[in-house]
């Protein structure tokens, strides 16, 4: 009899309380779609690695081996990147290169939660794995939290996927506390007559990536797949690779990596004061994210004679296309006949790029 | 308070490096374009 209720005779306190968070999780997936491809796995992953004596994680559980294979090689975020790369369209970048300097400033909240971080009494290299968080990018932060902080992946991991997707819920109060109704309503001239040619789209990806890779060698692997993905995508002779890209390939390994996750959320790793604050610099991240494209934008036009309306630099951070279309919800509530959309893509595809810059970044200047 | 000033040091040399090298980008896509217009 003993043997049928020993799991329940080690069951404890924290477990159950995992158990309530992973439930949360895959509630805010099915309930409110808050990323479900990523937050139901991890939820569910939470709940198998809780259960007393689980034999998904230990030496030989699936998970385990999944985690030791997919994320210590840092494997999973990179077949992601391939799969980012075949998804991304740079064309409204590279017919407004200008809104690249807005996927920069917008990186602030990385550094500024970093130096956050490290003034809470984390090591610098923990606190580069949370400012990171601000990259609102969850490959770039799990890769670089498993090199730098191996022991925070899992609350970075939730903070950097449940942040991404709060931005319609973050960024709003952000943007209208540092910008006037008069700012929101600029109207921004169109510079979709520019047409890029096929030569153009192929060289991007490749250029960026021998440009960033030897500006940063550490950042070949992170910008080398999301630039192989997307020449895939812009050959023209490789089709159905990029169509398993951005299909099979990102499904599986997005289930793997949520799943994988999941499983190093168990009770003694993640229920500690550190995970709050994790949590709570996740925020801190994006929201001065938030605030150094607004005010960037807001600087550059003291300068210029084309005014930019400020909002269009809150989209360059990673989150994409949702801080795009926040950007545009926000400029035509303010005028029904305001039309940013375009300008907020390029500025939001430039994120990316950014994001993933600010990683290679990190991984070259933090010792 | 090492590890914050180390921490601003590196905010510093981050950001510029962002900067620099969005800016590289920017160059060579403007030339790119310029170069390889689309063929009309």
């Amino acid at each position: 009899m003993d043997q049928l209720f020993y799991g329940l005779k080690a069951l404890s306190f924290s477990q159950i309380v995992m158990f309530i968070i992973g439930g949360i999780l895959i509630y805010l997936a099915i309930k409110k779609e808050y990323e479900p491809m990523l937050l139901l796995p991890i939820g569910f992953g939470a709940i198998l690695a809780n259960i007393p004596f689980s034999s998904a994680i230990g030496e030989e559980g699936f998970l385990t081996l999944l985690f030791k294979s997919g994320i210590l090689t840092e494997l999973f975020p990179i077949l992601i990147f391939i799969a980012v790369g075949a998804m991304i369209d740079f064309t409204p970048l590279l017919q407004q290169p200008f809104m690249l300097f807005f996927g920069a400033a917008a990186q602030f909240g990385i550094f500024f939660t970093m130096a956050m971080a490290a003034l809470f009494g984390f090591d610098l290299k923990e606190a580069a794995s949370i400012g990171i968080i601000g990259a609102a990018d969850g490959p770039t932060s799990i890769y670089v939290a498993t090199k730098f902080a191996r022991h925070l992946l899992a609350p970075i991991s939730v903070a950097a996927y449940s942040y991404m997707s709060l931005v319609p819920i973050i960024q709003p109060p952000v943007i209208k506390l540092l910008t006037t109704p008069a700012e929101r309503r600029i109207h921004m001239k169109p510079e979709f007559n520019v047409k890029i040619s096929r030569t153009v789209q192929i060289l991007f990806p490749i250029v960026t990536t021998i440009i960033a890779g030897i500006l940063a060698p550490i950042s070949v692997a992170l910008v080398g797949s999301l630039m192989f993905g997307n020449l895939i995508r812009v050959s023209g002779v490789l089709d159905r690779l990029s169509k398993a890209a951005q299909n099979e390939l990102a499904n599986l390994v997005t289930l793997l990596l949520g799943i994988t996750i999941g499983s190093t959320m168990t009770a003694e790793q993640f229920l500690n004061p550190s995970t709050l604050l994790i949590i709570a610099m996740g925020l801190v991240a994006f929201i001065f994210d938030t605030a150094g494209g607004v005010i960037f934008a807001k600087i550059l036009n003291l300068f210029l004679k084309n005014k930019i309306n400020p909002m269009v630099g809150a989209a360059g951070i990673s989150a994409f296309p949702m801080s795009a279309r926040v950007i545009q919800k926000i400029a035509q509530q303010e005028d029904p006949s305001n039309f940013v959309l375009m300008q907020a893509v390029g500025a939001n595809v430039a994120g990316q790029i950014g994001s993933i810059i600010a990683g290679g970044l990190i991984l070259t200047l933090v010792k | 308070m090492d590890v914050f000033f180390e921490a601003i040091k590196i905010m510093v040399q981050g950001m510029t490096g962002i900067f620099l090298a969005i800016s590289l980008f920017y160059i060579i896509i403007k030339l790119m374009v310029r170069i390889f217009p689309e063929e009309k």
